[in-house]
């Protein structure tokens, strides 16, 4: 079997709206972003269920979503990630963030460890999302922008304050060496 | 205290993303204080991102979820469609009524009688009308 990329989905993708993705797009499509998804939420929410729970429903939405004819595969995941960023938002305005460690601790035995998923869950949760979608999945300052709602010319101002945050962070947990 | 830019981020984010360095650049990195931090983050943040390893859901299910999803909402969309034709039969008679009556026995008093259920008419329409917006 060919091995799968992102720009293999691209053109049964790109000729048919995601609302009439067939069943084998779909199951391509999401073995591609599933994974980085699901980094992102989990790291986003220190919780493995609940990271889940959201997943599902950005698919469910993207699903159902109307997209244009000619929607290509970073439109896609730009999209998905900004439906997640949308449901990250509704899910911390219902449960804001108070026992932390304990979640870190019983629910993501990756991030339990001590290490630099535990750094990062001292950051502020947009500060986190910020650092995420730049460093991990590489989305542009336009693209971080729109899915935060934010303007794109406070992304590096905003991204530069993060990572400050996150050097700090490392280095108070013994990671890198101040210059 | 650390500049809070430097012109070569984009170029060290870049090398950082493909893996290619040229000597310039890793010396420049070695110096500058502002891109040692974009790669210290840059690396934490992959190392994070690399350990996950949880199972994923299964994409058939969230498939057939969402067929199921729909298939509810096409059955929602029928259910309101029905709702919308009783609405406006019961709209029609009520109009028919009147209009029957009125014409059987003019007369002052039947002519409120019928504005009363023209007007009970408009506002079972109108009721219909804000429902849907």
């Amino acid at each position: 079997m060919a091995p799968l990329s992102i720009a293999s989905v691209v053109p049964l993708v790109a000729k048919q709206s995601a609302a009439r993705m067939d069943e084998e797009t779909f199951r391509r499509f999401y073995e591609i972003t599933a994974r980085p998804l699901r980094g992102y939420l989990i790291r986003m929410l220190h919780n493995g269920a609940a990271a889940d729970d959201l997943l599902q429903e950005s698919y469910l939405r993207l699903l159902k979503a109307k997209l244009p004819e000619a929607a290509t595969e970073q439109h896609l995941k730009n999209y998905l990630f900004r439906i997640a960023t949308n449901l990250l938002k509704d899910h911390k305005a219902l449960r804001p963030e108070t026992a932390l460690d304990e979640d870190i601790e019983t629910a993501d035995p990756a991030a339990a460890d001590g290490d630099v998923a535990r750094m990062l869950a001292r950051l502020k949760p947009a500060q986190r999302e910020l650092l995420w979608l730049a460093y991990v999945e590489r989305f542009s300052h336009v693209e971080i922008a729109r899915m935060l709602g934010l303007k794109p010319q406070s992304i590096r101002p905003l991204l530069s304050r993060a990572r400050h945050a996150f050097t700090a962070a490392l280095q108070r947990g013994g990671f890198g060496e101040k210059k | 205290m650390m500049s809070e830019t430097c012109g070569l981020e984009d170029t060290v984010a870049l090398a950082l993303a493909s893996g290619q360095w040229n000597g310039q650049l890793r010396e420049h990195v070695a110096a500058c204080a502002h891109c040692a931090e974009l790669e210290l983050v840059w690396q934490s943040l992959t190392q994070a991102a690399q350990k996950e390893s949880t199972p994923l859901p299964v994409a058939g299910l969230i498939w057939w979820r969402s067929q199921l999803d729909e298939r509810r909402e096409k059955a929602e969309r029928a259910v309101a469609s029905i709702a919308i034709m009783q609405k406006l039969t019961i709209a029609s008679a009520l109009a028919a009524a009147t209009a029957s009556l009125w014409l059987w026995k003019p007369g002052v008093w039947l002519v409120l009688v019928g504005l009363g259920m023209v007007l009970a008419t408009g506002a079972v329409l109108y009721g219909w009308v804000r429902g849907r917006i």
